[in-house]
């Protein structure tokens, strides 16, 4: 009888302990988690405003302007658009 | 030990030994049903973390995910440009029983945001209340400095803004949203559920760079002419995707309500005009079409029509016979009109409504307009709508009418959602697919040889139609022409990919148009440098092969005008027209 009791109250103490540390760590990685959590949505929306400024940064009128001052390009021609038929060789090559 | 307290309690008699068996039992009773109670528990601990239980699995993956603020989806383009997003933004607020002082925070909050009154902030500050919005929407570094003030009783909250990338570009299209980020108008509110449910960004037809360039050359024509506004429309033959949908004077979205209702205005979809000659198109194909007339046929415009009290009168007289190919190159009101009434009121009511022309266009957008159809219809109205009089229908119609013209006779409705690549929408057989191929040599024959020369691309066939409206205004047409000039194109007119309009409203001749404001003049420049920028865009290669040109014999061949001809002969003085049948280009 007395044996069953130690060896009961023995596994009680150390299930306790060890019962406080589980629930210790689960509360450090939930903090952790929250702040991961809180990180991410700041990320999510510094990439909506970032992707919100890209776009506006690609602005067709301000492409443009920007194309003609430093490019020494300018808008494709008809005339500058063809077809070229692959000769029959060439394809021979690639296979 | 044990032998003495068994002993002992083999001596145990009567009411002793009766009350410690019934303790004893209850024990036992009550260790049972613990006993029972933690094997229930561990085999429920050894089921969840042994076998696989999905909905277990859900509960304890749910507390772990990213919990977001669920924002309204965004707009893109069909290339995935973003048209239209949801920042978030911080607004500032305050509780005014929470300040110190009113007077100094007034004070102090103005000079991080000057567009506060600060008198009228210094009310709000004053007040008994427990919140009062400051402002909405600041920016970062506004939030920044206000926090650094370090006031008691002012507070932030996040808030989220509808944010336009592009701009005015896409105004009429995309639509504006009011504070709390509801539809007002476009696709933010014909899509505003959808926007609201799901975080899945909306994808369009249109295309931001053909977009850009439609504004563009519709913009610089507006500027030239002095017009007072303008619209253009670039929509798929194949599938009624629309890629450009532009309506000018447009607005910037995020001045939200400091708007004129003129600017705000869609001329493509919402206003509704009187074409003018572009409908000789419908009226030729319905009489081709319905075998009234053939391509050899032709009418006499000799001399003016006279219907009751109406003169209908040809811009460009000719004073002769014309065939049925002449009376579209030269746009022969006479000519339409007596086509018109070959092909009768019914057959011309019949073929108008299966082009959609009579009826509420169907678009994605609720700014859409009701075309104007004469009721009752009579005989005068079969000949003014043979050229684009006494009806007004929308630019949008006009385009979608004249694709189902050139790609075969197949009406589609127009659209602006983007449909999955190679999926053709079903659409109605509305003219026969001879009819169709006709109406593109026509049209080629327009731009070629009529008043349609100015629309002319090196490298790409077009084919079109011009057309010079005189606006109504009360109690009839406007004494000083006050018009409506457009041009409708489609190319490559030998397999058609897109149909162009441009259209300017109330155009002023200059000297170098010889003070023409006329379709031709001034619309058909518009859609040249669409056409000349839409093709290379979209990787279309030119038309290399020498355009076979219709030989003698040919319906299409008509030896009196000359090829060399300039499109200088589009004058003609001497015009002599009243009433709604007045002459059009």
């Amino acid at each position: 009888m007395r044996r069953t009791t130690l060896i009961t109250l023995l596994s009680v103490g150390v299930m306790t302990v060890a019962l406080f540390y589980l629930e210790h760590e689960v509360s450090t990685l939930e903090k952790e988690l929250e702040v991961l959590n809180k990180t991410i949505v700041g990320d999510q929306e510094a990439i909506r405003v970032l992707r919100a400024e890209w776009s506006h940064l690609n602005e067709t009128d301000r492409l443009r302007e920007l194309a003609a001052k430093y490019l020494a390009l300018e808008p494709a021609r008809p005339a500058q658009i063809t077809s070229v038929p692959i000769p029959a060789a060439a394809t021979e090559v690639v296979r | 030990m044990t032998d003495s307290s068994h002993s002992r309690q083999v001596h145990l008699e009567g009411a002793r030994k009766e009350a410690l068996e019934t303790s004893r039992s209850r024990l036992v009773v009550t260790s049972v049903l613990f006993a029972v109670a933690f094997a229930v528990i561990s085999g429920r601990l050894v089921e969840l973390a042994v076998f696989e239980d999905p909905q277990a699995r859900a509960t304890a993956t749910a507390s772990r995910t990213v919990v977001q603020s669920k924002s309204r989806a965004d707009i893109l383009d069909r290339n995935g440009i973003l048209l239209a997003t949801s920042v978030p933004t911080a607004s500032v607020y305050a509780n005014p029983r929470h300040l110190l002082d009113a007077r100094d925070a007034a004070r102090r909050i103005v000079t991080v945001l000057p567009e506060v009154n600060e008198e009228r902030l210094f009310g709000w500050l004053n007040s008994e209340r427990t919140f009062v919005w400051i402002r909405r929407n600041i920016t970062p570094n506004q939030q920044f400095a206000i926090n650094a003030l370090g006031l008691p009783g002012i507070y932030f909250r996040r808030t989220e803004r509808r944010v336009y990338p592009h701009g005015s570009l896409t105004s009429h299209v995309v639509g504006t949203t009011d504070i709390d980020a509801k539809g007002l108008n476009g696709i933010e509110r014909s899509f505003d559920a959808r926007l609201q449910d799901s975080e899945r960004a909306l994808a369009l037809s249109l295309d931001v760079r053909v977009q850009s360039v439609v504004r563009r050359a519709l913009n610089t024509a507006i500027e030239k002419f002095s017009a007072v506004g303008g619209a253009g429309i670039v929509v798929d033959v194949a599938n009624g995707e629309i890629l450009a949908l532009v309506s000018l004077p447009d607005f910037e979205p995020h001045f939200g309500g400091d708007v004129t209702a003129e600017a705000r205005f869609n001329r493509v979809t919402k206003g509704v005009y009187e074409m003018g000659s572009t409908f000789k198109l419908f009226t030729t194909a319905m009489a081709l079409d319905s075998k009234t007339v053939g391509l050899n046929g032709g009418f006499d415009a000799t001399k003016p029509l006279r219907v009751a009290r109406f003169v209908i009168n040809d811009y460009h007289a000719k004073k002769r016979w014309l065939s049925v190919p002449e009376i579209l190159v030269h746009s022969s009101n006479i000519g339409a009109a007596k086509m018109a009434l070959a092909v009768g009121t019914k057959t011309q009511q019949a073929y108008l409504r299966a082009l959609g022309l009579t009826r509420k266009a169907k678009l994605e957008l609720p700014e859409i307009g009701v075309p104007l159809i004469p009721s009752p219809w009579r005989r005068i109205s079969t000949m003014t709508i043979s050229y684009g009089h006494g009806i007004a229908v929308s630019p949008l119609q006009m385009a979608n009418g004249v694709a189902a013209l050139v790609n075969g006779g197949i009406l589609r409705d127009a659209t602006l959602a983007l449909s999955a690549p190679d999926a053709v929408p079903a659409g109605v057989q509305v003219i026969k697919t001879g009819t169709s191929i006709k109406m593109r040599r026509l049209m080629r024959l327009v731009v070629r040889r009529g008043t349609g020369r100015n629309a002319e691309v090196e490298g790409y066939l077009v084919g079109g139609k011009t057309g010079t409206a005189d606006k109504p205004t009360a109690g009839g047409y406007a004494a000083s022409r006050r018009v409506i000039s457009s041009f409708v194109g489609a190319f490559p007119i030998d397999r058609p990919r897109y149909v162009v309009l441009a259209m300017l409203d109330e155009p002023k001749g200059t000297a170098e148009t010889f003070g023409y404001a006329t379709g031709g003049w001034v619309a058909a420049p518009v859609v040249r440098e669409i056409v000349a920028a839409l093709g290379p865009m979209t990787g279309m290669a030119p038309s290399r092969e020498t355009e076979r040109l219709p030989r003698p014999g040919d319906p299409l061949y008509f030896a009196a005008d000359k090829p060399s001809q300039t499109a200088r002969n589009q004058r003609v003085r001497g015009q002599s027209v009243r009433g709604p049948a007045r002459a059009t280009n």
